[in-house]
């Protein structure tokens, strides 16, 4: 009977000790994560400023946002820079990834230097960028030098998102350079020399082996470069303040100055929920492309 | 028995003695707030605050400096715990959310009439008849930066700075047409999107009715004023940046020698290198086209409802803003102090001996002249979205996307949408 008593209690710890492991976890998630969310969505259908206690007013907040110009505007350009960012994002870490994926010497070295703009602090970087995108800029100055006129990288409403686009890529271009070289050097190397010996160029190689094997990491990348694109917020405060004239102005600027410099907390919320929505509407769709194994 | 009955004793004398201990130490903590002083004048802050500690033995003050004073000072309203007395901007927002003392309430009349009029009676702190902000410290618009070495290669008289904004912003359109700087070192954003309707208040545009309740943005001297701004910019008297800058980027191109002039307070000093210190004068700040002139803003000091002590926090606050501890810190700084007989005291009556006190005699010798002071106040509740609307717009006619007309019918609408 103790034999059998001590066996269900094994099968009972066997169980459970798992979901203990993952309990202290998912209090922090939920103390920081689910819990503010939930109070965001709550906050959305009130008028709400931090400082005197929240009032309920239905839909409002989101009818007003449905006819706000800022809104409309940092939604479009929130699309914008997504469709700027993203396409970049899967294809330049994967080319700096081949690159460092090559048994030569000194490699490592470059590899390190790749990755450097990865562990250089935003406000840094973005100081460095806003020097060089003035007017009289280095990188004017170079365009000036080669017979190109000035461009208004930070004033020139066309221009200012892709300015903030750069630095974005060149700031994440390392991280997801890192994903792809752990992808490249798990395909197994036998396949590639298969395909060099039966003549395949390297082009071939390229497209028809390493991309195809490579699919899930260019998935991966897809889906979190697509949400960090859409949750942008840094390079935009330092660079342009959602300047000129709105043509930067983000949904996460947007709902920063609402909620900080309007104390509109609960218009403010009631857009950050429209931008998760938004979000899990994506991360829905790139799960659902995931688990069929390809992109269509 | 004997070893409980001694145990029971060790017990009952330890926890009297804490008892004691702790109403003998009980002491008041009033949590104290400022704002950015603790790198260059933290000696400063922690010599009052050992002075009042002194003086006051059963008060302890707990001090904090903050770089995001609105931000974290909601966050800690939020949380319901905020500092007793805090430096903070836009105190009226918070008066009009009724989180702080009304002053009338805390301090007496003789207390209350140590303050420059102008600023404690109707400055950014007064709120439907009360008076909820001490002002401590100006600092800011209080004189002119100029180059002499670009208004030399300007073609310029470097002896003969611009007197009013007319000349000023002619002086900065030469600048740009004759070298390769920029004239005006001026942005759209600046704290908290004010530099635009700094612009208009410096030159007395009607922005509301009397009420305060509909825009009249769109008069004839508002589109005089933006198109002189927006024609320096179209040369280059303006940097492009200018519409898409943030944070101290206007004093970074000054810093630079990419900008030829720059209107702020004399503060500013402490950035400037010895060796463009050389190349620098500096005035009084240009009269509008009407002769009128922009005070800057005071920084405030506010004290909470939630304060458990508010009026020790209110002694504390007068401490710290009475004559003789802010002309201690007007000697460390070119700042300019809040109380009459501060602006009366010899410091600033003697002959000056280095920039801050030149500074600071300038700033107090326009305070005293007599010509229109505006001052640059919320005039309206929802005042921080309008001026993000004014900088939207003027922003888009500074790049050529709409005309000056429209631009001030597009804020004249959107600000009448939100009054």
């Amino acid at each position: 009977m103790k034999i059998m008593e001590d066996f269900h209690y094994w099968k009972f710890k066997r169980k459970i000790a798992p979901y203990l492991f993952l309990l202290p976890g998912l209090i922090m998630l939920s103390l920081f994560f689910f819990w503010p969310i939930l109070n965001t969505f709550r906050y959305s259908f009130c008028k709400y400023d931090v400082i005197t206690p929240p009032v309920y007013i239905g839909l409002q907040n989101y009818n007003r946002l449905l006819t706000d110009q800022s809104f409309i505007q940092a939604l479009q350009n929130t699309v914008k820079y997504s469709l700027i960012v993203v396409p970049c994002l899967i294809v330049i870490p994967l080319f700096l990834a081949l690159l460092i994926d090559q048994n030569l010497k000194y490699i490592k070295f470059f590899r390190v230097l790749y990755y450097l703009p990865r562990i250089m602090s935003l406000v840094v970087a973005g100081v460095i960028w806003k020097f060089m995108f003035q007017s009289d800029g280095v990188i004017n100055s170079l365009l000036t030098f080669v017979g190109f006129g000035k461009v208004g990288w930070l004033s020139s409403p066309k221009v200012a998102i892709f300015s903030v686009a750069i630095l974005t890529i060149w700031i994440a271009s390392a991280y997801y350079m890192i994903i792809y070289l752990a992808g490249l050097q798990s395909i197994p190397v036998s396949l590639i020399e298969s395909a060099k010996i039966d003549g395949a160029s390297k082009f071939r190689r390229l497209w028809h082996i390493i991309i195809p094997l490579m699919k899930p990491y260019i998935l991966t990348v897809t889906l979190v470069s697509t949400v960090g694109a859409m949750r942008v917020f840094g390079e935009v405060y330092i660079l342009t303040s959602g300047g000129p004239g709105g043509a930067t102005n983000v949904l996460t600027y947007f709902v920063y100055q609402r909620a900080f410099s309007f104390m509109k907390m609960g218009y403010a919320s009631a857009a950050a929920s429209i931008l998760l929505g938004i979000l899990i509407i994506v991360s829905i769709i790139y799960m659902y492309l995931f688990s069929k194994g390809e992109i269509k | 028995m004997k070893k409980i009955a001694l145990l029971s004793f060790v017990v009952i004398f330890a926890l009297i003695s804490v008892n004691v201990t702790a109403v003998a130490e009980e002491k008041v903590e009033i949590e104290f707030w400022t704002i950015l002083l603790a790198d260059a004048f933290g000696d400063y802050i922690n010599g009052m605050i050992d002075e009042y500690e002194a003086a006051n033995p059963n008060v302890e003050i707990k001090w904090y400096d903050t770089g995001e004073p609105i931000t974290e000072y909601m966050t800690s309203l939020a949380s319901g715990n905020p500092p007793d007395v805090a430096n903070m901007h836009h105190p009226r927002d918070f008066a009009a959310r009724g989180v702080i003392w009304n002053l009338d309430e805390l301090l007496t009349e003789e207390q209350q009439d140590t303050y420059i009029d102008n600023l404690y009676l109707y400055g950014e702190g007064e709120y439907e008849g009360g008076h909820y902000a001490i002002p401590w410290y100006g600092g800011s618009a209080s004189g002119m930066f100029y180059n002499r070495e670009i208004f030399e290669a300007a073609g310029l008289d470097p002896d003969q700075p611009p007197k009013t904004t007319k000349e000023m912003y002619e002086f900065a359109n030469i600048i740009a047409k004759n070298t390769d700087k920029y004239g005006l070192s001026w942005d759209t954003c600046g704290w908290h999107e004010q530099h635009v309707i700094d612009v208009l208040v410096w030159e007395d545009v009607e922005l509301l009715n009397e009420d305060k309740t509909e825009a009249v943005i769109n008069n004839p001297k508002a589109v005089d004023v933006l198109n002189t701004l927006i024609e320096s910019y179209e040369v280059g008297g303006i940097p492009p940046e200018a519409v898409s800058s943030s944070g101290r980027d206007t004093l970074n191109w000054f810093l630079e020698e990419r900008t030829a002039m720059f209107v702020q307070g004399g503060w500013i000093k402490r950035y400037i290198s010895d060796d463009l210190m050389e190349k620098i004068e500096y005035v009084k700040v240009p009269l509008g086209r009407d002769g009128s002139r922009v005070t800057g803003t005071p920084n405030w000091i506010i004290i909470s409802k939630a304060s458990e002590h508010p009026e020790i926090a209110a002694d504390f606050a007068t401490f710290v803003t009475n004559t003789e501890n802010q002309v201690e810190f007007c000697k460390l700084v070119a700042i300019t102090p809040t109380t009459k007989d501060a602006l009366e005291d010899p410091f600033f009556q003697q002959e000056p001996e280095n920039f801050n006190q030149l500074a600071q005699q300038l700033a107090i010798e326009q305070l005293q002249e007599d010509v229109p002071q505006n001052m640059l106040i919320p005039q309206a509740e929802n005042w921080a979205e309008m001026l993000t609307i004014l900088k939207e717009e003027v922003d888009r006619a500074l790049i050529g996307n709409q005309t000056t007309e429209e631009t001030l019918e597009n804020v004249e609408r959107r600000w009448n949408s939100l009054l």
